[in-house]
């Protein structure tokens, strides 16, 4: 008997003991914020947003450099669709193909061989004045532009751009799902012919606007190939410098 | 007894956990989504407008949406402005689902669009009519699916044309880098009396046949053709010929050929085989080949090693060539034997050459990226007489040259005169903004001075009979107006808004050759390496009807 009480005392207090841990340990609410809430909010330009990340915009900072762009990335209050070094690094290489290998010409592989105008007229299409962030803009889907076409704005090269937020589906809803924002060249709006770039990082705020990452695995600098080689090439290509570290 | 407890142990543990938890905790915060900026309400309807096609300075009425929102039209006063291929419209009036625009003076065809703070809504396409058009009825509708580098006129069959180029198909059918279309532009059967080959050149993606081009094919007197490019295979009889760059073909495209006698070989003990009969090429591309007057082959590129077949050390499977050093330039006889008359001496030629044609009188221009030829100084711009020396009176006449590369040389015989486009930005020290119109002598065409250029270089010229340029390239504007990429010019480089309606550009165009269209009117054939003509898809080769009256 004696050995009875004391184990349903000993299990008693195990259970109070349980109960209370329970009870304490739901104080702690920290378990409800997960990662966290990223601040989309940059101290500083967009200029030194894009020098803050050498991984991904290396290149892209010495063409706004070479191209002199300083003073719209730092001062200007813009949307930028930032092109990664990838996109550059491709549309680089399949004009080293056409001049090396198709035309026999020397090598092209530095930024420097291409015309600072060039470079300017191409890179001012992934500026639109003011800022938009993604809940700023229209809905737009691929499949029913004329029910949710997006919006055109025009950019700083003065050739109007499209953009749109994609809603995505989810577990068959449609529209439900996440939300993804597309930036287009405009080919030909009447037959729906849109060279499209998918944003993989959007809304980074910097002091002077908002910056939104291209998605490198598919986007080439320029949009088009074609015609980044052959602005390139109408406009002249330079002799590589050798004196220039790559 | 003991359930009881248990549940109520289990109980008070569901009792701590409710309690122990905080209910004031949003669980869901604010739409990530929502309070974005207010749409502007506005739209273009992408219906037909009415008319739905009209001259400069008719008026048109397009439909729309929620206009008045952003407009007085009691006080003419409109927040947004309309606009026809990127040139602005003056509105005449709107209500709140229609606005009537007057359509600009000077304008192509291209897309409208409204635009208000910065956005743009677009609407229909507008065809502006004027003496310009797409000639519908012409044979071939989607092109190739590769450039068109240059073409033949047939002796007997006039208007009908040999294209040559890097395509595989014409119109979805099967044509490799060389096909034949009549004068109504129809493409012959690969068995056409014309066209007596099937696949001449390698066919397929394979490496070694992706890069085989041709870009120059002439006629002999005989009725022969001269074939030349970046190729060393033809076809004959269902196997390939070994060849240098250039071949001689008969009247119908099937290859000149002979029998040699070679060593035999191994366990082969064949000692004769079929050759081109035509014994000579480059080992170098050739970018453009002459039939000289003599029936002689001059042939031009960035070449410094001509080469011969030598059969009797070939064998059956192999052949053995005996090279020769050339300058550039050189001269073959009509047996591809190389000409050691023609530019005789030890000459340098020239580096970076890009285009060449043969005079009225003999004489080859050659073109490109030199600022040397032959040692002396040439400012992009040679020509060699008929014995292959340096014209002298030419090189005085070209002054100082372009002060950068040129791309590309057209030359009219009956107009006597030639255009050049490159990166130059003046030719003899007289401003030329990328194209320049030449005199056969190599003076300077003051008559045709090209208007401010702007969004891009122009890449193709070339001159009609009547005196007019056609220029097209990359470029946006001309003379402050919008004409994306294509251009028919007046003898003075103005651009005259009835001849300039098509809308946008795409692409490098290699010739415009004037011929008749199905009707009869005057055409203009148009090939190259483009995508869109008028804003339409179209590739590599289209035809205009123009009234040039």
């Amino acid at each position: 008997m004696k050995m009875k009480i004391k184990l349903i005392t000993f299990r008693t207090l195990f259970l109070i003991a349980f109960c209370y841990l329970c009870g304490v340990s739901c104080q702690d609410k920290s378990y409800l914020d997960d990662g966290g809430k990223a601040s989309p909010q940059y101290n500083g330009t967009v200029m030194q947003f894009l020098e803050s990340r050498p991984d991904l915009f290396k290149k892209l900072v010495s063409v706004i450099h070479y191209a002199g762009m300083e003073n719209t990335f730092q001062n200007g209050n813009i949307t930028f669709f930032a092109p990664t070094d990838y996109s550059i690094n491709r549309s680089m290489q399949k004009l080293n193909n056409y001049w090396y290998n198709i035309q026999g010409k020397d090598s092209v592989s530095q930024i420097e061989q291409i015309k600072p105008e060039v470079w300017k007229d191409l890179l001012s299409m992934y500026i639109i004045p003011e800022k938009y962030v993604a809940k700023d803009i229209p809905q737009l889907d691929t499949v029913a532009m004329d029910a949710y076409p997006g919006q055109a704005y025009v950019s700083e090269n003065g050739r109007a751009m499209n953009l749109g937020v994609v809603y995505h589906d989810a577990n068959g809803v449609k529209y439900a799902g996440y939300r993804q924002l597309l930036f287009s060249y405009v080919n030909d709006f009447v037959n729906k012919d849109l060279t499209n770039a998918y944003v993989a990082t959007s809304d980074i705020q910097p002091n002077n606007g908002v910056v939104h990452v291209l998605r490198f695995i598919d986007h080439d600098f320029g949009f088009n190939n074609s015609m980044f080689i052959t602005k390139a090439v109408a406009a002249g290509i330079e002799p590589p410098k050798t004196n220039v570290n790559q | 007894m003991k359930f009881q407890k248990l549940n109520i142990f289990l109980g008070l543990i569901g009792l701590f956990c409710v309690l122990g938890c905080d209910p004031k905790i949003d669980a869901i915060g604010e739409d990530p989504y929502g309070g974005g900026r207010e749409a502007l309400g506005i739209s273009l309807s992408s219906q037909a407008p009415s008319p739905d096609a009209a001259y400069p300075g008719d008026e048109v009425t397009f439909k729309a949406k929620g206009l008045l929102a952003w407009s007085k039209p009691e006080a003419n006063q409109y927040e947004f402005e309309f606009y026809i291929a990127n040139e602005k419209a003056k509105i005449k009036s709107a209500t709140d689902t229609t606005i009537t625009v007057i359509i600009p003076e000077n304008v192509s065809s291209g897309i409208t669009n409204i635009l208000l703070k910065g956005q743009v809504f677009y609407g229909p396409n507008f065809t502006v009519l004027g003496n310009v058009k797409i000639d519908s009825d012409w044979g071939i509708k989607t092109g190739t699916n590769g450039p068109v580098f240059n073409y033949l006129e047939h002796n007997s069959q006039s208007r009908s044309y040999y294209l040559i180029g890097g395509f595989y198909t014409v119109d979805g059918k099967e044509r490799s880098k060389l096909a034949y279309i009549s004068d109504r532009g129809v493409l012959a059967d690969d068995n056409s009396s014309r066209y007596n080959v099937s696949r001449p050149l390698l066919y397929g993606f394979t490496s070694m046949s992706s890069e085989q081009t041709v870009n120059t094919m002439s006629y002999f007197s005989n009725g022969q053709i001269l074939l030349s490019g970046s190729y060393n295979a033809y076809v004959y009889n269902k196997s390939y010929l070994e060849l240098n760059n250039i071949t001689v073909l008969n009247n119908n495209l099937v290859m000149d050929t002979m029998m040699v006698k070679v060593q035999a070989w191994g366990t082969s003990t064949a000692t004769t085989k079929i050759v081109p009969r035509f014994n000579g090429g480059a080992l170098q591309p050739i970018i453009r080949s002459f039939v000289t007057a003599e029936g002689k082959v001059i042939a031009v590129g960035n070449i410094n090693t001509y080469a011969q077949a030598d059969y009797a050390k070939s064998t059956a499977i192999e052949n053995v060539y005996n090279y020769k050093t050339v300058a550039s330039v050189f001269r073959m006889e009509k047996n591809g034997n190389l000409d050691a008359g023609y530019r005789s001496g030890d000459l340098a030629g020239a580096k970076g050459i890009t285009d060449a044609y043969m005079d009225v009188a003999g004489g080859i221009v050659v073109v490109g990226e030199f600022t040397k030829f032959d040692n002396e100084t040439a400012n992009r711009i040679v020509r060699l007489d008929m014995d292959g020396k340096i014209d002298k009176a030419f090189s005085t006449n070209i002054g100082s040259g372009a002060n950068g590369v040129i791309n590309m040389v057209r030359y009219n015989k009956n107009a006597h005169k030639l255009a050049i486009v490159g990166s130059f930005t003046s030719f003899n020290g007289k401003p030329r903004q990328g194209v320049a119109v030449l005199n056969e002598d190599g003076t300077l065409d003051e008559t045709f001075v090209p208007k401010e250029i702007l969004g891009g270089q122009v890449n193709f010229a070339s001159i009609l009979n009547s005196g007019k340029v056609v220029i097209s390239g990359t470029f946006q504007k001309y003379e402050g107006v919008s004409r994306p990429g294509f251009l028919i010019l007046d003898a003075n480089g103005q651009s005259t808004q009835r001849f300039n309606v098509p809308g946008a550009f795409i692409g490098q165009l290699f010739q415009a050759v004037e011929t008749l269209t199905t009707t009869g009117k005057n055409g203009l054939l148009l090939m190259g390496n483009f995508s869109r003509f008028n804003g339409q898809r179209i590739d590599n080769i289209v035809m205009l009807e123009a009234d040039f009256d």
